[in-house]
């Protein structure tokens, strides 16, 4: 069976030990063969993490009908062409076991519902894209209450990891201008060649990979729902308490990495000007901006790390938006009503 | 020559691997470092789980004001979090970052792992966790300044350290997935006394051991 892979877990032998293959050493099959497997295995798995998990418990996200818009909305990453499923966790319930969450991508608008019943519960749906010809598509969840009280307590989105085998052929590239080539695990055994092409392969694949994204700081308001105390935009004490922290790895600047914030937003049409303010990066909504836009902002690395807990090689990035110094003299409204950071 | 890598090496240049060239090992232990590095290093999940509670409507205020006072909200006196995500079939362990505010003076937060179920049915615990308390020192109480009581945002954690674990709720250590529960649905569930959890950022940890 051609591009299978096995997770290469500890104890299997599986991870390619580069030490296998230095100066003075034969390049045996197997070496090949693990790194088939890993790069399989990687193209699966990277950039699988969950790009939504929100939680709201004190019953903010709560519909009594069926609202005129969508209640969140997101920006997600695409890992790949490949991965066209999102897995749905969902926590919810309504007091009739008549209410839906109802998830959807804005781009083929493509709908996965998930029906609630009177017991809160998790749930679990799948969400199928569609093609996705960006790096990043937009969701929305709509909550619906046709009776009682539909109460939303969590939403978790994240992309369901590729099985094997891999299917054939290959994927066009999305984060970089080379395209992914599955390995066939049987090809790189004993007794195949080495072909030129195959290396050649594995570098453009490994260049699309080492660019893929992974998500960090997501978060979204709530519009057309119930309670008046439900926070439609980011509030200045979010910025501190609600910032992600992220993995810092090495050499991501001298790989150009680009890391993308992209931020839903607009001003509270009180005649001021709003700043967003994200690393060394700053945008002015401007004060007539009342309907909210879509605001993508980018910047390297920063070489700043935030912690670095009790164990070698774990370097933190503290990321999200911060509060502009001048705004002391201005009314503790943000302008964002949605944002997500992602990157390398 | 570590085996995962927390440094991105480069991809080696296509030109490493033309027609009639011999392939060095150099070119292959590249490819290598970088496979281990995106696969195991960053394909490893992440998650930043955060949780937002009704603010009144002061997000919508219409005119200037500067009286507006972060952090003076007191905490629920309990509150039960859970978080999910579909797991790595590499991470042996999860550690954790909370970002809270504690109030009172016997604030706690015991977080759990659990194989999380989606039909209805009860979870299964599969790692009986770690505690945060006033008892083993990794919880600061509110603060009162005069009249004013502000309730800090303090960062508590697992560390990145693996421990043993014992048969009951330990000090903070990071939690361990079962060989049986890696790559299922994974749920941590917060029990929370006196404590408002803001966000959660958990690791998926790997170890690797030769057979």
């Amino acid at each position: 069976m051609g591009n299978t892979f096995t997770a290469p877990t500890s104890g299997s032998g599986l991870v390619p030990s580069p030490d296998a293959v230095v100066s003075g050493k034969i390049i045996e099959s197997a070496s090949i063969e693990r790194l088939a497997n890993m790069v399989n295995y990687t193209h699966a798995q990277l950039g699988c993490s969950p790009v939504v998990s929100q939680g709201w418990p004190d019953n903010t996200f709560q519909v009594t009908s069926l609202p005129a818009a969508p209640n969140a909305r997101w920006r997600i990453p695409i890992p790949s062409n490949a991965h066209g499923t999102l897995i749905i966790h969902c926590k919810g319930v309504n007091t009739s076991s008549s209410g839906t969450l109802t998830i959807k991508e804005l781009t083929n608008n493509t709908t996965a519902t998930i029906n609630l019943t009177s017991t809160e519960r998790w749930h679990e749906a799948t969400l199928t894209v569609g093609a996705q010809a960006g790096t990043y598509m937009e969701v929305t969840a709509l909550a619906d209450a046709t009776g009682g009280t539909t109460t939303i307590t969590y939403i978790s989105l994240q992309w369901q990891p590729l099985t094997s085998p891999l299917a054939a052929g290959v994927v066009d590239s999305k984060h970089s201008a080379f395209d992914i080539t599955p390995m066939g695990a049987t090809r790189s055994g004993a007794d195949y060649p080495l072909s030129s092409a195959r290396g050649v392969a594995l570098t453009a694949t490994l260049e699309e990979l080492s660019k893929r994204p992974r998500s960090g700081f997501c978060w979204s308001g709530l519009q057309n729902v119930d309670p008046a105390t439900a926070q439609a935009t980011m509030l200045p004490n979010d910025f501190t308490a609600k910032s992600v922290r992220m993995r810092k790895w090495g050499g991501s600047r001298a790989r150009e990495h680009e890391y993308e914030a992209h931020v839903y937003a607009a001003t509270h049409g009180n005649g001021d000007d709003r700043l967003i303010i994200w690393r060394g990066e700053r945008h002015t909504v401007p004060a007539a901006t009342v309907a909210p836009a879509w605001v993508t902002l980018t910047a390297d690395e920063p070489t700043r790390v935030d912690e670095r807990p009790p164990a070698a090689d774990l370097e933190l990035l503290r990321d999200g938006p911060t509060q502009p110094r001048e705004s002391a003299t201005l009314a503790p409204a943000s302008p964002i009503w949605s944002m997500s950071v992602w990157g390398p | 020559m570590p085996l995962i890598n927390a440094f991105e090496p480069a991809v080696p240049s296509p030109r490493s691997c033309m027609v009639d060239v011999p392939v060095m090992g150099g070119t292959i232990a590249q490819m290598m470092d970088l496979a281990n590095h995106l696969g195991v290093g960053r394909a490893r999940r992440v998650i930043h789980a955060n949780f937002t509670r009704g603010q009144g409507t002061f997000a919508d205020l219409v005119d200037r004001t500067d009286i507006f006072t972060m952090f003076t909200e007191p905490p629920s006196s309990s509150e039960t979090l859970e978080i999910p995500w579909l797991s790595s079939p590499l991470g042996r362990y999860a550690y954790l970052f909370l970002t809270i505010q504690a109030s009172g003076t016997t604030p706690a937060i015991v977080a759990e792992l659990f194989k999380l179920d989606t039909t209805g049915g009860a979870h299964t615990l599969i790692d009986a966790g770690c505690q945060w308390n006033t008892t083993n020192n990794r919880l600061t109480p509110s603060v009162r300044r005069g009249q004013v009581v502000t309730y800090p945002i303090q960062t508590i954690g697992t560390g990145a350290q693996v421990q043993a674990t014992g048969a009951g709720v330990s000090d903070p250590r990071p939690l361990v997935i079962p060989l049986a529960n890696r790559g299922d649905n994974l749920m941590l569930r917060l029990s929370c006394t006196e404590v408002r959890v803001e966000a959660v950022d958990i690791f998926e940890l790997y170890e690797e051991s030769w057979a």
